[in-house]
C-alpha cells in the first residue's frame, strides 16, 4: 500500500500514473457485461441466419433450374381458391401477386429472362450492384478496422 | 454453445488463456474478458472526454469489434491496452469531425480561468480524485494525459493518433501533469489512493 501524502510532500508524476491505475468499480458493471454478451450473441445469431437463409435461396433458387414440380402454376386460379372466404384486403394483395407471379411464369417459359440477362441494361445493373456491394464492404471494413 | 456469463472456471484463468480459449470458440472466455475489463475500458473514455453513455456505447462497440477481430491480438501486451488501443481510436473518429474545439491548439478559448491558479476559477478548489481533476483539464490536455497514462501510448503514438506535432503533444502533457498535481497535491491531506465510486 502506497504511503498517503502529507502537505509537505508533492505528487510526482509516477503518483498520477498510480492515481490512473487505480481500479474504478461500476454498480452496473455485471449489467453491462451481459448486455455485451447478449449483443454478440444477437449479431452471431443473425449472422448465421443470414448464410442459412441466403443458402437456402439459393439452393431453391438452384434446384428450380433442373426441377419442374408438376402441375404447379402459380396462376389467379389457385390463389382465388386459397383466398375463398377471405377478406378484401387480402384478395387484392393475392390479386397483385397473382398477376406478379403469372408474369413472371411466362418469361420463364418464354425463355425471355436469357434474352433480358444478355442486354446491355442488365450488365450495367449488374455492374452497379457488384460495385455497390463492393463499396458498402469498403466502408464497413474501414468502419470496423482496428 | 451459447454467450452467457459463467464464472466457473473462466475466472481463475489469465488474460492470455482467456484469449486463447475465446479464439478456439469458447464463448464464456470471452465473456469473462468483458465482465473483467469492461470497466476499464469505460473508465478509460470517460477520462478520455466521452459523455458517460457515449463511454459506454463506446466501450460495448470496442468489445464486439475486439472479438471479431481477436485472432489479430498478437499477445504482444496486455489485452487491456489492446482493448484501449481499439476504444481510443474509435472514440478519437468520433470526436475528429470536433476537431477543432478538442484538439485545436489555439488555446485562447481555454486562457481565462483556466488554469487551476487563475481567478476565474474557485481558488479552494481541489479535485477529491482524478476524474474530478480531469475535468478541470482543457480537453486536449485531458486526452493527451489519459492516452499517455491510461492507454500507454508513446508521446509519439499519440502525436500520430491525433494528427499534432509531437512537441505540442509534449506540453499538452507537461501541462496536464502541473495542473493534475495542482488539482491533487499539496493542499490536499485526504486524497487516498482508494477505490474510486463512480458507479452510473
Amino acid at each position: 500500500m502506497k504511503p498517503e501524502k502529507t502537505n509537505d510532500q508533492e505528487f510526482t508524476d509516477r503518483d498520477i500514473g498510480d492515481m490512473f491505475a487505480i481500479p474504478v468499480h461500476y454498480d452496473d458493471a455485471d449489467v453491462f457485461a451481459v448486455r455485451v454478451t447478449r449483443k454478440l450473441q444477437m449479431r452471431n445469431w443473425l449472422r448465421q441466419w443470414l448464410v442459412v437463409l441466403a443458402g437456402f435461396i439459393g439452393g431453391v433458387y438452384a434446384l428450380a433450374q433442373f426441377v419442374r414440380v408438376p402441375d404447379w402454376k402459380l396462376d389467379g386460379e389457385m390463389l382465388s381458391r386459397a383466398t375463398a372466404d377471405t377478406d378484401q384486403t387480402l384478395r387484392a394483395g393475392a390479386e397483385f401477386f397473382g398477376g406478379a407471379g403469372r408474369d413472371v411464369m411466362r418469361m420463364a417459359d418464354s425463355g425471355g429472362y436469357l434474352s433480358f440477362m444478355q442486354t446491355p441494361a442488365f450488365f450495367a445493373l449488374s455492374f452497379v450492384l457488384c460495385v455497390m456491394i463492393l463499396g458498402l464492404y469498403y466502408a464497413y471494413s474501414q468502419e470496423e478496422a482496428l | 454453445m451459447a454467450f452467457s456469463i459463467d464464472k466457473s472456471d473462466m475466472t481463475r484463468q489469465s488474460d492470455v488463456d482467456l484469449v486463447r480459449l475465446a479464439r478456439a470458440g469458447t464463448r464464456e472466455a470471452f465473456a469473462e474478458l468483458v465482465r473483467r475489463h469492461g470497466s476499464v475500458l469505460r473508465t478509460h473514455l470517460r477520462r478520455m472526454g466521452a459523455q458517460a453513455s457515449d463511454a459506454d456505447d463506446m466501450a460495448q462497440e470496442a468489445l464486439m469489434v475486439a472479438y471479431e477481430h481477436l485472432a489479430e491480438y498478437r499477445f504482444d501486451g496486455p489485452f487491456t491496452a489492446w482493448l484501449k488501443k481499439i476504444a481510443s481510436r474509435r472514440y478519437l473518429k468520433k470526436v475528429r469531425k470536433d476537431t477543432r474545439y478538442v484538439l485545436s491548439e489555439d488555446m485562447s478559448a481555454y486562457e481565462a480561468g483556466s488554469a487551476p491558479n487563475d481567478a476565474g476559477l474557485d481558488g479552494d478548489f481541489r479535485a477529491h480524485n482524478l476524474d474530478a481533476a480531469l475535468g478541470r483539464l482543457k480537453p486536449v490536455e485531458r486526452m493527451c494525459v489519459t492516452l499517455n497514462f491510461s492507454g500507454d501510448l508513446s508521446h509519439q503514438d499519440i502525436a500520430d493518433e491525433l494528427k499534432i506535432p509531437l512537441g505540442t503533444v509534449k506540453s499538452h502533457i507537461r501541462r496536464a501533469l502541473d495542473h493534475l498535481k495542482v488539482l491533487l497535491g499539496p493542499a490536499r491531506t485526504d486524497v487516498k489512493p482508494a477505490l474510486l465510486e463512480t458507479g452510473s
